[in-house]
């Protein structure tokens, strides 16, 4: 009975320890920053809507529910390929958490794309997307808000694709050069598509 | 002592009854994978698409009971071998039951399904294709759990852009 009781303390303790080393994705986010590997790229939704006054009350409350986007890419070029791999297992080991939800996920050899979020269904704190290529690099896109609510968004991107709303996307095009500079490559950098 | 091996048994058995399901081959060199989740359709159930149409709420009223769909798709000969000995295992270890098999233009395609809770809906509905594909052999499993209705499923099939969709659509003639 003593040899049960100590293989179920060493157990519990393997358990208990696992859940705390528990690292979070905001966490890895601050800690890679600064990183000469990376490129970050962070938006307040303020940005996103311009000069553009003839919202609808609610559109604007909408994008008032989403706070900012931010995006972490690790172009891969020849000398960084170690430092690739190892980033690469920590953010996927990140994302394994049960508390992102899972939405979908598709792939080919060496190449997988998953959509994930966090909080209720019809409060959404995080939409995560996730991107890898083992020629071109990994990235992390997320939005990130208070009570988003998914059908509003989706709402709200169908009347923006038909140009009903005049969503400012200049941002976007000087981070893709940094990206480009980065990965040493004439590549396009990745590209995320989700259709709905 | 026997307590112990109970513990463990229990502790181990949800990892090995998970691995059934395939889930090696997503990450698998020379195997593209599709999944889509419960939490998708409930969200994508949630959108509001105003539309009284009788035929739209039928539509949601499907996408609402999923609770996965799973597609692989290989064209590695070795893979494609190993996949449909896997296939045969699960299927004979499985209460799954043939709904109908036939052959379309080059591809060997079989349907499988699990009894669900009422006449004409199933639980899970599997998918074994193998065949050539614009001159290249092609290997291909779908597998489509939840409270499926076998009247609407072939709907799904005009707006899953995969392998085994136009395939998916003759099930309706069933």
């Amino acid at each position: 009975m003593k040899k049960i009781n100590k293989f179920l303390l060493l157990f519990i303790a393997i358990v208990a320890v696992g859940c705390n080393s528990e690292p979070s994705l905001q966490k890895y986010y601050v800690e890679h920053q600064e990183n000469e590997n990376f490129v970050v790229l962070d938006v307040p939704s303020s940005l996103f809507l311009g000069e553009n006054s003839s919202l609808s009350k609610e559109d604007k409350e909408v994008i008032q529910s989403i706070r900012k986007a931010n995006v972490l890419v690790l172009p891969v070029n020849n000398k960084n390929q170690e430092i690739y791999q190892e980033e690469k297992a920590t953010m996927e080991k990140i994302l394994k958490d049960e508390k992102y939800k899972v939405l979908m996920r598709f792939g080919s050899s060496g190449r997988n794309v998953k959509v994930m979020y966090l909080g209720d269904e019809d409060a959404i704190d995080e939409v995560i997307v996730y991107a890898n290529d083992d020629a071109k690099g990994f990235a992390v896109a997320r939005l990130l808000g208070d009570d988003m609510n998914f059908a509003a968004i989706m709402k709200l991107m169908r009347s923006a694709a038909k140009g009903d709303v005049d969503v400012n996307l200049d941002v976007l095009g000087d981070f893709g050069k940094e990206v480009k500079s980065k990965s040493n490559k004439t590549n396009d950098s990745i590209q995320v598509k989700v259709e709905i | 002592m026997k307590k112990l091996v109970l513990i463990i048994a229990l502790s181990v058995f949800p990892f090995l009854s998970q691995a059934q399901s395939f889930n090696d081959y997503a990450d698998m060199k020379g195997v593209s994978s599709m999944v889509m989740t419960s939490e998708m359709f409930k969200l994508l159930a949630d959108i509001d698409f105003e539309s009284d149409d009788a035929e739209v709420k039928q539509y949601i009223d499907l996408i609402e009971n999923l609770e996965d769909i799973k597609v692989l798709t290989t064209q590695d000969a070795t893979i494609s071998k190993k996949m449909e000995a896997d296939v045969n295992t699960y299927l004979s270890s499985s209460s799954m039951s043939k709904l109908m098999s036939f052959k379309d233009d080059g591809k060997e395609v079989n349907f499988y399904s699990k009894p669900g809770s009422k006449k004409g809906a199933v639980s899970q509905l599997f998918m074994f294709l193998k065949g050539m594909e614009k001159g290249k052999p092609i290997t291909v499993i779908l597998s489509i759990t939840g409270d499926i209705d076998l009247k609407e499923v072939s709907k799904l099939a005009q707006d899953l852009e995969v392998p085994g969709a136009e395939q998916l659509e003759k099930v309706k003639d069933q």
